[in-house]
């Protein structure tokens, strides 16, 4: 077995990896900034957003295991995150 | 955890997302679970011997047996409220007047006890002085360390969540407590006859033995193992999630102090720059008691010698107030030290501030169970240990499975990594068992005055623990683990001898006492030394019975 084909089989797992430890991570870090921004008293909206969001990389790790293409995978990853940052600064910003 | 198990553990990699949604899952399950076992197998241990982290203390300290008896029927000399109110006033002002917080704790929950003062001094640390309830001059408490000094059960409840290795341990902690998650998760997707396998266990059919064992303590305490490890995590949220404090605070330490400040004292009054003595405290703790229906343990007042100074009052809760409420907090009251206006009040097992903060005290609470007394501590004890067993059999059914047939899921390196995860199941299972007895053995063994006592009785065990992982690494396997189950037998079925030498207590003695602390630690001890013979015997008589032998090895993991 040479390094070349070795690699060739451990990439997709280093992604799926890489999804659900640090993808995760992001999308459960973007919900927690999206909540503090969404709702009033803002303290009590973060620590609120701080509980949930376990749930969320865990829910995260588990659909980066799950048998879905690469692409879809990481779809399913960074859409959400990405929407949930979006909104958290836009509300940060409309609100002032 | 089904027969896909199998096909789907081809690989490390290769089965990474592939095959069926079961399939991948049980791929997941496997893997995830196996690397983290043993830690967690440590986590769970540790954490549930933390349960009973007192009991063990008194075991730990025999020296204060005496003195704590002594202490229960020894009149004390008692000073009014009112005048133990004063005494630390006078002893504040005098002082520490320009302390930017003081605490007193005039009194214990029937009005006598110790009188104790609290302040946070220049560098804004914590500093404390005892002052004597017969005339109210600070009592000079003896600086000398106790003469067994020892860490006592305390060991255990640092361990389990840092693994003394401070918040690098506490994120290595809470990876594992995350990939718990996820191995309960994708366990409970890969069992698809979940309430079939619950009532199946078929005793003495090698692998199938070990899997129904898994499966029955998992699905049998599944709601506990969720509720353990998510509020594990949720304890610690501020240091595992900080993002939205961060962007929406700060980063600075005064940021997270605003967020908490926030959080729980919305209300808060900034300093005003206008002196004020601070008034006589007796009225302000006299309706506090009456607001929130307890006796006053602690008066807290910020910024005193201010204007806006507040003055807090906390009350003690009870025994059946403990047994009750889940929120482990006691009743408070807050009042404007100028005004004598009400500013909050919290009933006995509620949170300041909203919903979310009482969420997060209960979630501590449950974790902690401080409440529901003997019944629930003994119950999260066996629950707890049911985890552990989970961990252990499912580390030992991966290797049970790879006995017979080889999955080459390390290519060329198979057989030698096999080799390193039979001897990290015993060094994780058995040599972590003995090292906890051992620390309990090192209590008793370490020389008594040294310097640094505690952190000796730490060395032994983490050195036993190092010893039995050589150990399981030198030796094969089936003959680690029948050494390291003889050890602990040994170690276990000796302590009660060990302890009535070098102290003179005897088990049957301490149950004449009621000393049923003491008593328990060292039946608890005793049950698991019978169950590591027991455990011994049975793998002996499977080594005669069948050859070649199969190598199973007992669960047992009593502390």
């Amino acid at each position: 077995m040479n390094a070349g084909r070795i690699t060739r089989r451990a990439a997709p797992f280093v992604q799926r990896l890489l999804a659900a430890v640090l993808g995760g991570y992001l999308l459960a870090s973007a919900w927690v900034v999206f909540c503090g921004a969404l709702s009033t008293p803002k303290a009590e909206a973060v620590l609120v957003g701080m509980q949930f969001s376990f749930a969320i990389h865990v829910a995260a790790a588990i659909w980066a295991f799950s048998p879905v293409a690469l692409s879809r995978m990481w779809l399913g990853i960074v859409v959400p995150s990405a929407m949930l940052a979006v909104a958290a600064f836009v509300l940060m910003h409309w609100r002032g | 955890m089904s027969d896909q198990h199998e096909k789907s553990a081809k690989s490390t990699v290769n089965g990474a997302g592939s095959g069926g949604f079961r399939q991948a899952h049980a791929w997941l399950h496997t893997w995830c679970g196996l690397w983290f076992s043993w830690l967690l197998f440590a986590v769970f241990l540790t954490g549930t011997l933390a349960v009973f982290e007192d009991p063990i203390t008194h075991w730990m300290t025999p020296e204060h047996h005496a003195e704590e008896a002594a202490e229960h029927s020894k009149p004390q000399p008692v000073a009014s409220l009112s005048q133990r109110l004063a005494w630390g006033v006078d002893y504040m002002r005098e002082h520490h007047l320009t302390a930017s917080m003081w605490e007193l704790w005039p009194a214990d929950a029937q009005g006598a006890g110790e009188l104790r003062v609290f302040w946070f001094d220049a560098n804004k640390q914590y500093a404390a002085a005892q002052l004597s309830t017969a005339d109210g001059k600070p009592i000079e408490v003896s600086k000398a360390p106790p003469v067994r000094g020892t860490q006592g059960g305390h060991h255990f409840v640092t361990f389990h969540y840092e693994l003394h290795a401070g918040t690098v341990g506490l994120w290595i902690v809470g990876i594992a407590a995350l990939a718990m998650l996820v191995a309960l998760v994708s366990g409970v997707i890969t069992h698809r006859r979940i309430f079939k396998d619950f009532f199946t266990f078929r005793p003495r059919k090698g692998q199938r033995s070990w899997l129904d064992a898994h499966n029955v303590v998992a699905v049998l305490t599944l709601p506990f193992q969720f509720m353990i490890a998510y509020t594990g995590l949720a304890i610690s949220a501020l240091t595992f999630m900080p993002a939205g404090v961060v962007a929406h605070y700060g980063v600075q330490n005064a940021d997270r102090e605003r967020f908490s400040t926030e959080l729980n004292e919305p209300g808060k009054p900034a300093v005003s720059g206008q002196f004020m003595a601070v008034p006589e405290l007796e009225s302000f703790v006299l309706r506090g008691q009456q607001l929130m229906g307890q006796p006053v343990r602690a008066v807290v007042i910020d910024h005193p010698g201010d204007a806006s100074a507040r003055i807090g009052v906390y009350g003690w809760n009870d025994e059946e107030s403990t047994l009750r409420r889940i929120g482990p907090n006691s009743g408070m009251a807050m009042f404007s030290a100028a005004t004598g206006e009400v500013l909050q009040v919290r009933q006995p097992g509620g949170a300041d501030g909203g919903t979310a903060t009482l969420a997060q005290s209960v979630m501590g609470g449950l974790h902690m169970v401080r409440f529901g007394g003997w019944a629930l501590q003994w119950l999260y004890f066996i629950c707890g240990l049911m985890g552990a067993v989970m961990m252990a059999t499912g580390a030992i059914l991966f290797m049970v499975k790879r006995r017979h047939k080889h999955l080459g899921e390390f290519g060329s390196a198979t057989v030698r990594v096999y080799r390193l995860i039979e001897g990290l199941n015993v060094a994780a299972i058995a040599g972590l068992t003995l090292a906890c007895v051992g620390y309990l053995w090192g209590n008793r063994l370490v020389p008594l005055g040294i310097a640094h006592r505690g952190d000796w009785e730490l060395g032994v065990f983490f050195a036993l623990w190092a010893l039995s992982l050589v150990h399981a690494l030198c030796r094969p396997p089936r003959s680690a683990w029948k050494e390291q189950l003889a050890a602990l037998a040994l170690l276990c079925l000796l302590l009660p001898v060990l302890n009535a030498i070098t102290t003179g207590a005897f088990l049957f003695s301490q149950m004449l006492h009621g000393d049923w602390e003491s008593a328990g630690v060292e039946m608890v001890v005793v049950a698991t030394g019978l169950l590591a013979l027991a455990a011994l015997r049975w793998q002996s008589g499977l080594a005669v019975s069948r050859a070649p032998a199969t190598n199973r090895v007992p669960t047992e993991v009593n502390p």
